[in-house]
């Protein structure tokens, strides 16, 4: 499974640059049009989400990917003090369509880290 | 890619064109500019989509904003000619029951 880091800044200015590289490395993997679209839009999601609910943005996000032949696994991360909480997740519209359009979705809450996976 | 907005008026409505990517980076740009329409030209708006290439939940509820502004003063906004993978997103959040949409 290759892995691929992309550490970039917290701004919201850097969402554009997040889903150029998620398309890019998703279509390297050979995914469909589709899937490309879904996997883009999901991560920008989960950076939104982090964006809207944890203020603090002097540190970075981290996203690492791991693409396999038949799946990608992506976690996004907020390096950011601060906490996230349970009743952040409920009712918001982009953990809406992250669960929708994602194969598996899960979160941990301590570490501030969203993880979803896209199956071909 | 960042955001354009083109606007003109259709016969008795203000035809308004994102071109380009709505998200939480852009989508102040489009609130700030049809609330301007709004409230200088008080007609019906339509939201031509054709050259909308993206839109994420920030740019949804930019939509709901000018939705509720218009609905208050008793004006119709409509959207059109939404591409497949966009229309999806607003089927998925339930928009596409609340919006008048139309190909």
């Amino acid at each position: 499974m290759d892995k691929v880091f992309l550490r970039i800044p917290k701004k919201s200015e850097y969402m554009s640059t997040i889903r150029l590289t998620s398309s890019a490395l998703a279509s390297l993997k050979g995914f469909y049009l589709d899937e490309i679209e879904d996997i883009k839009v999901v991560i920008s999601e989960i950076c939104t989400f982090f964006i809207k609910n944890l203020e603090k943005n002097t540190d970075d996000l981290e996203i690492a990917y791991q693409a396999a032949d038949d799946k990608i696994i992506v976690t996004v991360t907020d390096l950011n003090e601060g906490r996230i909480f349970e009743e952040q997740l409920n009712n918001d519209m982009s953990i809406m369509i992250i669960e929708s359009l994602s194969d598996n979705f899960n979160y941990d809450l301590n570490n501030k880290s969203i993880t979803f996976e896209k199956i071909k | 890619m960042s955001l354009e907005i083109e606007s003109m008026l259709q016969g008795k409505d203000i035809v308004v064109k994102p071109i380009g990517e709505v998200d939480i980076y852009t989508s102040p740009q489009l609130k700030t500019n049809v609330f301007a329409l709004i409230e200088d030209n008080k007609k019906d708006i339509i939201i031509d989509g054709e050259s909308l290439v993206y839109i994420d939940s920030t740019g949804l509820g930019v939509l709901m904003s000018i939705y509720k502004n218009m609905k208050e003063r008793n004006l119709n906004f409509k959207i059109v000619n939404l591409k497949p993978n966009i229309y999806k997103l607003f089927d998925i959040t339930g928009l596409n029951k609340v919006f008048d949409i139309r190909e």
